[in-house]
């Protein structure tokens, strides 16, 4: 009775925040949806928020699959120089690098190194950090999801490649990205849809990105990255709640809209169809003449595509954007032909160490600049012969010590309360093969942002759940309920059926519950450490649901100490002794989960 | 009967909910120690909830929450306006300055008891500088020493400290001879000082570790150079030999405003405190504030740096209480940003200003 009981309950709990507010957005917003998809500002951060992630997702995928392959057989180095964009916090990380670029008025690790550093003023300098930052931290889980999918394609397939004289960089090409491609374009998908709507990287590292005259609005001066993400975020910060309502609705069904492009690829008809609208829809946002053509040409047969799309992508000056996502569905739906290298195989191992000393690079500054900032008395200059341990007195007696309590208060539901919800559901979803509720909710998952934030804190307001914590927690279990259900699922599919039948037959349905639950200790313990970690590091909700200081987390706390990009004041130190203390607890979580995958093992 | 009603009656009277406070900005402990002293006179107990920034932001999400308002909130003067629909009218208390007063005062109303100004523009000097009474001395005697002089001329709460030495009003427009002529100088001013600091953290830290020999900046880092313990002086206010004019620092006013519908005779009670003179004189004279009383301004002007400052005051005028300030200064950074990008046409700049200025 209660296992059903608590499936109907973290379904509940995820379609309640990951659609039910989408839904009563639309209701409410009215014509203030019409007036945000046409706005200018809408138009200008839709186009930048698709460059963006069309650019960030292509790289990732490309270079986390050339990382798994080199590194393959060096797994620990490898799990080496992923540790610390993996470990650390992502707010935490972009701020430390904010420090690492920028600096003092662009005098700055990185601006020794003779790097452009002017992320302030270059947009150049704004887009490439923002663009190498998201990548560098999303390696990690692309990376390790990719080495798990090259280990399961039979080592016969690629030995007989090499006999018939593969080079290594045609093995990579022509073997192992086409045999590993379902989940390529699974990444590909979650990975383009998340970096549309990306925030905290274009937000805290470069508050946008930088404008340009013809891209000021009626809704502020929209940046060179100032995705989706942003716009909303300031939105919601500057406007009224029916503003709020219609650009969080548009950018709903704006992302909405690219996923089911994505999953039709493989319909023509359907895929046709979607692109066809997808661009006449882009005509009516942007005004953008070529995307008619866009629509004409998707809906041809897919030999001419590819010619025409590139075509009138050079006669528009490569600004139309419905091309280049023909151009990806292009390259996704077709067979995947072997490419000839010769010489070109070559550079496959220069290019494999270069990518292995830029990510050990990445790591050492990160932590360089963490530690100049924590151990640096002088708030605003950074005296590396003056360190001491002043910082941290200081931020103890500024009263992160009740800052920390707070983000125990947020995490400790999460952690009791991810397992409970997640272990009956992954269960019911693994026995009963309802995989497509697994997708659904994955998909919703990564449709939400801070657009789905928005609506919820209208929602909230309404049902006074304001300046709360508890409040802030359900909206981190609906996160991570999903991710602890795809984790303890995948140990249900390999747990044999047989135990749980002899239990059945022994002792009824409860002595099969508990032989499951016993079984499952281990998993639980770790969604359980999953969850402690999300309400840990959870950033964006109390960001935007908290304004009292007794309340803030950790997390909002370390933000306030430095604000953003443009901040007159900001106190490094008290940032980095406070980062200092909370990486001690990731850490000691780190440790606890290396444990915990000890017994698994 | 009456006796029970009596005692529930006392007993409600003793569990009455404690005033909550908000506020910002420096000398969060300072106050925490005064409002004791405050509840311990009076009985009243006082909640200080100390809101690091964004103050205006968080007090419209909690009006709009309904959740979390504060009795009584410590704002600028350039963010009541802003709010207007959401706080209090007060009555001024006797011996407040008619600047601070006129400060908080939007269409006639008075919506916060003033408590102290700091100001935004002070020239603080590090070793002589010799015959600068302007800026333009002081760019021709230290632009070619790189971080020496460091002047925020990307600041958005800095572009009026020029702009009214130029002539412009108190009204918020963007298209008048003033805002040109103050572009044309900021552009000037690019061109001569390739080093211009683009934010403010390197500014001060260039100034306090001794490299910057001059530095425009807030009258709050008196108390952390101060500190720090190193010698500096603050010049007389510079002319801008352009306008033939001093500049006007903005004064930067703060005082408490009460949330709507909770003006209570123990938030009344408070107001009166922050604004005496026994309060203003304690928590004004180690910050460095210039209190609003004008009792309380007599005591501290024979203070050394008061002095300065309040020939400061004397040329400066208020940030602007318009309702559409906000509005304005993203107006003002949306040109300058542009400006640091390399736009140089001033027309152009105040057309992308005006864009702004009107949005929705």
């Amino acid at each position: 009775m209660i296992w059903p009981l608590l499936s109907a309950i973290s379904i509940s709990l995820i379609l309640f925040y990951k659609l039910f507010p989408f839904i009563f957005s639309l209701a409410l917003s009215g014509h203030f949806l019409f007036s945000a998809v046409s706005s200018r500002a809408f138009e200008i951060s839709a186009h930048i928020s698709m460059f963006w992630a069309l650019l960030n997702t292509s790289l990732l995928i490309l270079i986390s699959s050339f990382l798994a392959w080199s590194l393959r057989k060096e797994r620990k180095l490898l799990y080496f120089l992923i540790f610390i964009p993996w470990a650390i916090p992502v707010y935490l990380t972009t701020m430390i690098w904010r420090f690492a670029i920028y600096g003092l008025n662009g005098s700055s690790i990185i601006s020794s190194l003779g790097l452009p550093s002017d992320i302030v003023s270059s947009p150049f300098a704004a887009f490439f950090w923002a663009s190498v930052l998201s990548i560098w931290l999303d390696l990690p889980m692309v990376t390790l999801s990719i080495l798990g999918a090259i280990d399961d394609i039979p080592s016969e397939t690629i030995e007989a490649a090499r006999l018939d004289g593969a080079s290594e960089m045609e093995v990579f090409f022509d073997v192992t990205l086409p045999s590993i491609r379902s989940v390529l374009e699974s990444w590909f998908l979650l990975y383009m849809v998340r970096y549309a709507h990306s925030f905290t990287i274009p937000f805290l590292l470069v508050d946008g990105g930088v404008t340009k005259l013809n891209w000021v609005t009626p809704f502020g001066a929209i940046g060179n990255v100032t995705t989706l993400g942003v716009l909303n975020y300031r939105i919601f910060k500057e406007y009224d709640i029916n503003q709020i309502l219609g650009f969080s609705s548009a950018t709903y069904i704006f992302l909405g809209a690219m996923i089911a492009i994505w999953i039709f690829r493989n319909r023509e008809i359907f895929q046709k169809v979607s692109l066809s609208i997808f661009s006449l829809l882009w005509f009516a946002i942007s005004g953008d003449y070529f995307s008619i053509i866009a629509a004409v040409i998707s809906l041809l047969p897919r030999k001419c595509i590819a010619v025409l799309s590139l075509f009138f992508l050079l006669i528009s000056g490569f600004k139309s954007l419905p091309f280049y996502i023909l151009l990806v569905i292009w390259a996704f739906s077709g067979e995947w032909r072997p490419a000839r290298f010769g010489k070109a195989s070559k550079l496959l191992k220069p290019i494999g160490a270069l990518l292995i000393s830029l990510l050990a690079l990445g790591s050492v500054i990160t932590l360089l600049s963490v530690l100049l900032v924590a151990f640096t008395d002088y708030p605003d200059t950074l005296n590396v012969t003056n360190m001491n341990f002043g910082s941290l007195r200081d931020v103890l007696v500024d009263g992160y010590g009740k800052n920390m309590l707070n983000s125990l208060i947020l995490s400790v539901p999460v952690l009791i309360l991810s397992p409970i919800f997640a272990l009956p559901l992954a269960y019911s979803i693994s026995r009963k093969g309802l995989d497509w509720m697994l997708q659904m909710f994955l998909v919703l998952r990564t449709v939400a942002g801070i657009h789905i934030l928005s609506m919820i804190f209208v929602i909230y307001a309404k049902m006074n759940l304001i300046n709360s914590l508890l409040p802030i927690s359900a909206v981190v279990i609906s996160n991570v309920v999903p991710q602890v259900v795809v984790f303890m699922k995948g140990y249900f599919d390999s747990t044999p059926r047989e135990l749980e039948e002899a239990a059945l037959l022994e002792g009824g349905k409860s002595a099969a519950r508990k032989i499951v639950f016993t079984m499952a200790t281990p998993q639980i313990s770790v969604g359980a450490l999953m969850g402690f970690m999300a309400g840990w590091n959870a950033f964006l909700a109390p960001l935007m649901f908290l304004f009292d200081d007794s309340l803030y987390p950790t997390s909002v706390k370390l933000y306030s100490y430095v604000g953003d990009l443009m901040n007159l004041y900001p106190h490094w130190n008290l940032f980095g002794a406070g980062a200092i203390l909370n990486l001690a607890v990731a850490l000691l979580v780190f440790v606890s989960i290396k444990l915990l995958t000890g017994v698994l093992k | 009967m009456r006796r029970i009603l009596i005692g529930l009656t006392a007993l409600l009277t003793t569990l009455t909910l404690p005033l909550t406070v908000w506020f910002s900005w420096e000398g969060e402990n300072l106050f925490k120690s005064l409002v004791k002293e405050f509840s311990k006179e009076t009985g009243i107990d006082v909640k200080v909830v100390y809101v690091p920034k964004n103050v205006d932001e968080k007090l419209l999400m909690a009006w709009k929450a309904r959740a979390g308002i504060p009795d009584a909130v410590l704002l600028k003067n350039d963010e009541v306006g802003r709010l207007l629909d959401i706080l209090e009218p007060l009555a001024p208390s006797k011996d407040l300055s008619r600047k601070s007063i006129s400060a908080f005062t939007v269409n006639g109303k008075l919506l916060a008891e003033p408590v102290y100004l700091d100001i935004g523009g002070v020239f603080f000097y590090r070793g002589s500088i010799p015959n600068a009474k302007s800026v333009e001395n002081l760019v021709e005697l230290l632009k070619s020493r790189k971080n020496a002089l460091m002047i925020p001329v990307y600041g958005k709460y800095y572009f009026q400290v020029f702009q009214r030495a130029f002539g412009q009003s108190t009204d918020l427009y963007l298209k008048d001879q003033s805002t040109l002529e103050t572009l044309e100088y900021l552009i000037w001013m690019k061109k001569e000082i390739p080093y211009l600091p683009k934010d403010g953290r390197s500014a001060i830290g260039f100034f306090m570790r001794g490299t910057a020999k001059v530095l425009m900046f807030g009258s709050f880092l008196i108390p952390k150079f101060l500190e720090k313990g190193f010698e500096f002086g603050i010049m007389k206010p510079p002319f801008v030999e352009r306008a033939g004019k001093r500049i006007s620092p903005n004064l930067d006013y703060k005082g408490f405003s009460v949330v709507k519908g909770r003006l209570s005779r123990e938030v009344k009670e408070f107001l009166n405190y922050v604004s005496s003179k026994k309060f203003q004189t304690s928590f004004c004279k180690p910050l460095y504030k210039i209190p609003s009383n004008t009792k309380a301004m007599a005591t501290l002007s024979s203070k050394p740096l008061f002095k300065e400052l309040l020939e400061y005051e004397n040329y400066g005028q208020p940030t602007p209480t318009n309702p559409d300030s906000r509005k304005y200064y993203e107006a003002i950074n949306t040109m300058l940003r542009l400006m640091m990008r390399g736009v140089e046409d001033p027309e152009a700049l105040i057309e992308a200003g005006k864009k702004v200025l009107s949005g929705k």
